[in-house]
């Protein structure tokens, strides 16, 4: 029963992969990223910082950016068509669990966005080399990272879609985004408001949203400062229980919902 | 003796449309069964709640209050859909799949893998007759050719309920004269078939039982038959031999007696009146009857009437 049920989530990611994977959109931010790593070899030229600096600060920003598009108009655009244009019919009317239909959906897009990962990598690792850069272990798990991280904005995006129409969802998962990219401020605003009613909601918004600024070292990259293995492995453990939180809660929300 | 297939038992669904809005009723009180091995028709107007009632069979939308069973089961698990095939008014498919590709989706997900399927999907496909569009977009495809790739979604894994939602709109002649066919033998091989349908021929010609509904409540469960015997006008008989004595003496037992164009009586006894009775004074009589036949409402006017 547990093998048919696994089976039934791989059949939803096939299909979601294939889905995503003639998509136009796909291809339209593919051609965006490898746009801008060949723009980035021009920029590196005109700036004061050395070349290879510019170059990984770049590709990795360019990769992060094209994930997050990636990630939300892809992942919410997903669920919220399924639900517009009941083509879940096809799937739900089946022996097939709501929370199966949500892990495959997460499950190949996750796939795609891996792949997608991969070809944006090594179009990277190409430039790099040609500039003359080297290959470090630390920019490789620095792409993971990044993967990580849309992981969770991926899963923020199909939460977002199973409470809200499509369009809101994509306003709600950018707003989730640039959120956990400021939450660090947030820690210092408590600092700051100590002492007052105030510090107890930061405290709140503090602890629920996701750090997404864990997921990104591009600085350590650019500047050179070695990170232990450990952050990697528990930034990856984080990223993982977030994407598994809202997953869950995803399921839930989904579970309740008259289709 | 087996549960039924579907079972209804007082259930009643409200839906708000808006948040700001007040919820109205879409279902009410509403409590039927529908028999294993039967052929069921399930009629009634635009808003009577019979698409609402097929969600909640199907375990898409959850009774407000009330109980819903499927094969014993509730429609939420998973379970209750094993042996449960749906078909949707409109076809909904993923675009960027083929006419193969879906029914290897399709098939994987009630079996949970697609390698055994094979013989299985090119079964189906020669049923509906779609085997010359194997490789075909479901996108390319016209509205009629999905209705077919719709049927031969439902055949696969060979499924023992199927709930169909107007199974032939958007079908030509040649469409609905299969489907009707594919639905006569499945009923032949006992499986159990709910369908709704606002082409009343269809439900008359295909259906042994009916479920009408009305404005959300049930307004006839039973069979077929019987709703079409409320509907009988006159039984009318046509004989010859009929002397002007035994036209007097039926006329004055309230029989109508006319002259047809064979120089024979028909003698139309209206609804309700006693057939035995002139049945037997003919017999007495020795006069034969040529036919019998029955003049009745229509299943539409029945049911408008019901309603």
């Amino acid at each position: 029963m547990k093998g048919l049920r696994m089976r039934a989530i791989f059949q939803i990611a096939v299909n979601t992969f294939k889905e995503t994977i003639r998509n136009n959109v796909l291809y339209i931010v593919l051609f965006f990223v490898v746009a801008l790593i060949v723009l980035s070899v021009f920029v590196a030229d005109w700036s004061v910082f050395a070349r290879i600096q510019v170059m990984q600060d770049f590709g990795l920003a360019t990769m992060s950016l094209a994930g997050l598009l990636l990630a939300v108009f892809i992942g919410v655009g997903m669920l919220g068509r399924e639900v517009s244009q009941k083509t879940l019919y096809q799937v739900i009317t089946k022996p097939i669990s709501r929370a199966q239909f949500v892990c495959g959906k997460y499950a190949g897009l996750l796939t795609t966005l891996l792949l997608t990962y991969a070809a944006m990598s090594t179009m990277f690792l190409c430039t790099l080399v040609y500039l003359g850069g080297t290959i470090k272990l630390s920019l490789l798990c620095a792409v993971l990272l990044i993967w990580a991280e849309m992981s969770v904005v991926i899963s923020a995006s199909i939460f977002f879609s199973t409470l809200t129409s499509p369009m809101l969802a994509s306003f709600f998962s950018l707003a989730f985004y640039v959120a956990g990219h400021l939450n660090d401020l947030l820690s210092i605003k408590l600092v700051a408001a100590r002492g007052s009613l105030y510090p107890r909601l930061l405290t709140a918004i503090y602890y629920v949203l996701p750090n997404l600024e864990h997921f990104n070292v591009r600085d350590n990259i650019v500047y050179g400062i070695v990170l232990p293995p450990a952050y990697y492995v528990l930034a990856l453990v984080y990223g993982i229980l977030y994407s598994a939180l809202f997953l869950a809660l995803s399921c839930v929300l989904f579970d309740a919902k008259d289709l | 003796m087996a549960s039924p297939s579907i079972e209804f038992s007082h259930v009643y669904k409200e839906y708000r449309r808006h948040f700001w809005e007040r919820k109205v009723p879409a279902v009410v009180d509403c409590s039927f069964a529908v028999e294993r091995g039967t052929i069921t028709g399930f009629v009634g107007p635009n808003g009577a709640g019979k698409t609402t009632s097929i969600k909640m069979l199907l375990g898409l939308v959850r009774p407000t209050s009330g109980t819903v069973l499927v094969n014993g089961n509730d429609p939420r698990i998973p379970r209750s859909r094993t042996a449960l095939s749906f078909l949707s008014e409109r076809p909904y498919f993923y675009d960027h799949l083929t006419v193969w590709e879906t029914l290897c989706f399709s098939y994987g997900l009630t079996a949970g893998h697609v390698k055994s399927g094979e013989p299985d999907i090119r079964r189906v496909l020669e049923l509906v007759e779609l085997s010359a569009s194997l490789s075909t977009k479901v996108k390319d495809l016209s509205k009629g050719m999905q209705q077919r790739l719709s049927m031969a979604q439902a055949l696969l894994c060979d499924p023992d309920l199927f709930v169909l939602d107007e199974p032939m709109s958007g079908l030509d002649p040649l469409g609905r004269r299969l489907f009707r066919h594919i639905l006569l033998t499945l009923g032949k091989e006992g499986k159990t078939i709910f369908f709704s349908s606002h082409i009343l021929d269809d439900v008359e010609s295909l259906c042994s039982h009916v479920v009408v509904v009305s404005a959300g409540r049930l307004a006839y469960q039973g069979p077929l038959a019987d709703l079409l015997a409320e509907g009988v006008r006159v039984v009318e008989c046509e004989v010859a031999g009929l002397s002007e004595a035994d036209r007097d003496l039926l006329t004055a037992k309230g029989y109508t007696v006319t002259r047809n164009a064979n120089a024979g009586d028909v003698i139309s006894i209206p609804a309700g009146k006693d057939a035995v009775e002139c049945q037997r004074y003919l017999c007495e009589k020795g006069i034969f009857c040529e036919s019998v036949s029955k003049r009745s409402a229509s299943l539409e006017d029945i049911i408008y009437k019901r309603q």
